[in-house]
């Protein structure tokens, strides 16, 4: 059984755009997806999917049972989502009230919230910054209290949408190392193939709201002429000459 | 549409709309602070009554969330602009504003998101119901207050038809601005296709 | 970069008042405004009584001179409008007469004057002070210990936790627009400025969707949560008490004589 199936998602939004155009593919626990392609491929909107906040037709299995089954604050809690801008997720005036948002809202009392938040802060390394407002922080720590703040709710499968976005080359390393340690199965959402490669087992290429190519992420990233035809171009580390 | 029974569907729309309202309500509020300073950095500070450059966010706000939360933005954003950046002073024009920007929010939100009415119709109506308050408000001072705090009322306040029309010219350019721009940003901010519009926003 | 040092910036120094708890601090200051606000024109010196007191809490704080004298300027403006409108208020009859630099001022608007300006910089100073020496975090959470209700301080929650990036955003855009040169004339120059405010509210209106949508995925159910805080010492709100109680006498003392 496939962690999250997804069979032949359509969605299009009010004013007539359709964003997704059929989109099929599937994840296996323990195996992580990168997810790419161009600009207005539809990455955001497919992500927006799997944890029920938007619904389309055709059917999004999350561990067999059909997202529309799943009881919203549970389908939340085993899909846990990270979006692009760190500092739209970072609401709270302290960094500990952010990461003890997700816990409270699933029940926690304060002082468990507080515990669990302090370990995942911990987790991540950011365990000083309890106390600071998330918008002084800098763009990497912002980067890591933002998936703190999901990593708290123990989701089982992580979604990630551009993690290293506009970080410098010394954040983007940390982030990456930071993602490549955590148990939970990713799907990672991204331009920056270098990293897909270095976190993600298999990559799907998703193109004009249609997934074109699912497989493994070493030959698909490999294959200069069908990223070409989408959009994208072989990462550094695997052209040949 | 694939069929949503009662759980993620529903309940998330109605969730994100209440999230919806407290961001963007807090963010406009957020706005109503930074738009005057922006005003004041490039324009200098006898602008302000001129412009009413606080008024624009809490109009296109008001027209973008429920009457309670358009209203507490109309109280919150002086208030806060005021215990941050000292404008508008606390005397004795910021309880004008408060009654003032508190009524035309909530009056921005019914006639636009209840009654259904096009931003352009909605915003003179607003701005006159504004002005209206304003008048209503000095003329309680003058009427109601004990001779003593009346006494510190500046005196071109001591005839509130006089000070209502003075005001009002003084303020034409800002009216001007409101109607052109408030508008115009709610119809940019409505015809985007937004995540909540999925689900019956 | 606008609205950057409005909040927090001096809230980390440990001064005897940076350290006293927030509801304590936050009931003191809404008492002492109240007061500040209350006063009748007619007892100018209770106003240089609440000066006193708030010049002692200023130094007993730490904050740098400089920066409250920054925050008081804004202020500045308005008093010099008003003072220098007080020479073209006639006075009302000859006992109200006062001769000041060959000036004939009416001596109940000079001091009708004195008061609105003395209240609204007492209370800007008294609402600097507070903020100087207090995380916006533990103000947000001490207003709705006091009672405030939960939307209320979940928006200015909000307000305040995206205030800089919107301060920044909207220095950035008036930066590259001053980049392109200047605009000559009044009118291209408003029609500029509701462009570029135009802008930075659609845009804020996409930052809030976000928001929103973050918080719906981390599990928001229209009620937000809040963590638990602990009494404040007995001490500090024996302070507080006292403090109340000595604003409360030095206005009654002030209004009888």
């Amino acid at each position: 059984m496939s962690l999250i199936a997804i069979d032949d998602l359509r969605f299009t939004w009010p004013d007539g755009t359709q964003a997704l155009a059929g989109v099929s593919l599937t994840v296996q626990e323990g195996r992580s997806l990168g997810l790419v392609g161009r600009n207005g491929a539809g990455k955001s909107t497919l992500l927006l999917h799997l944890n029920g906040i938007l619904h389309g037709s055709g059917a999004v299995r999350v561990e067999g049972r059909p997202v529309e089954d799943w009881p919203a604050d549970e389908l939340r809690a085993t899909v846990g989502l990270v979006f692009e801008h760190p500092e739209d997720q970072l609401f709270m005036p302290t960094v500990l009230e952010d990461v003890c948002f997700g816990p409270l809202n699933q029940g926690l009392s304060p002082d468990e919230a507080r515990v669990r938040s302090m370990e995942v802060l911990a987790s991540v390394g950011a365990a000083e910054l309890a106390a600071r407002a998330p918008h002084h922080l800098s763009a990497g720590q912002m980067r890591r209290v933002a998936l703190a703040t999901v990593l708290a709710m123990q989701p089982r499968v992580l979604v990630i949408d551009e993690p290293v976005m506009a970080l410098d080359p010394e954040g983007r390393e940390e982030v990456i190392a930071l993602l490549a340690g955590l148990a939970q199965t990713k799907i990672i959402a991204s331009h920056d193939l270098e990293m897909v490669l270095a976190l993600c087992d298999d990559v799907a290429i998703l193109d004009a709201g249609r997934v074109h190519a699912q497989g493994p992420a070493c030959e698909l990233l490999a294959d200069d002429a069908l990223l070409r035809a989408h959009g994208l171009r072989t990462p550094a580390s695997l052209r040949k000459g | 549409m694939s069929k949503q029974s009662d759980a993620p569907g529903p309940t998330i729309a109605a969730e994100f709309a209440w999230a919806r309202e407290l961001s963007l309500g807090g963010l406009f509020i957020a706005l109503g602070v930074v738009i005057p300073i922006a005003f004041h950095a490039v324009g200098g500070g006898r602008l302000g009554p001129v412009f009413l450059p606080m008024y624009l966010p809490v109009l296109v706000c008001g027209m973008l969330v429920s009457p309670g939360t358009a209203a507490a933005v109309g109280v919150l954003t002086p208030v806060l602009s005021s215990a941050l950046t000292g404008m508008p002073p606390v005397l004795p024009t910021l309880p004008l504003m408060v009654a003032e920007l508190a009524v035309m929010g909530a009056v921005a939100s019914v006639l636009h998101r209840r009654a259904s009415l096009p931003a352009l119709l909605v915003t003179p109506i607003t701005l006159v119901v504004g002005r209206a308050v304003l008048g209503l408000c000095v003329l309680g001072a003058v009427s109601l207050l004990p001779p003593d705090l009346l006494a510190s009322l500046p005196p071109p306040m001591r005839n509130p038809a006089l000070y209502l029309v003075g005001a009002t010219v003084t303020a034409l350019p800002g009216l001007a601005l409101q109607l052109i721009a408030v508008p115009a940003v709610v119809a940019l901010v409505e015809r985007r296709p937004r995540a909540p519009s999925a689900m019956g926003d | 970069m606008l609205a950057h040092d409005l909040l927090d910036t001096w809230a980390h120094l440990h001064s005897p008042v940076h350290r006293l708890d927030a509801r304590v601090k936050l009931l003191c200051a809404t008492v002492l405004v109240i007061a500040i606000l209350a006063t009748p024109v007619a007892r100018p010196w209770l106003l240089a009584a609440w000066a006193a007191m708030l010049l002692a809490i200023a130094g007993a704080s730490g904050l740098p001179a400089r920066w409250i004298a920054k925050r008081l300027a804004i202020l500045l403006p308005f008093l010099a409008l008003g003072t220098l409108a007080l020479p073209f208020v006639p006075p009302t009859e000859t006992t109200d007469a006062w001769q000041l630099a060959g000036l004939e001022l009416s001596r109940e608007a000079a001091l009708v004057w004195l008061s609105v300006g003395g209240k609204c910089l007492l209370a800007l100073l008294a609402a600097t002070l507070l903020t100087g020496a207090t995380t916006s975090a533990a103000l947000l959470r001490a207003a709705g210990a006091l009672g405030v209700p939960r939307t209320l301080t979940a928006l200015t929650g909000f307000a305040i936790s995206y205030l800089a990036a919107l301060g920044e955003e909207a220095g950035r855009m008036i930066t590259a627009r001053r980049a392109r040169g200047r605009v000559r004339g009044t009118a291209r120059n408003l029609r500029v400025a509701g462009s570029m405010i135009a802008t930075l509210m659609v845009r804020t209106v996409e930052r809030a969707e976000r928001i929103a949508l973050a918080m719906v995925a981390r599990g928001y159910r229209g009620r937000m949560p809040a963590l638990t805080v602990q009494r404040a010492p007995a001490t500090q709100v024996a302070g507080g008490a006292a403090f109340v109680a000595a604003v409360a006498a030095v206005f009654w003392l002030g209004v009888r004589a």
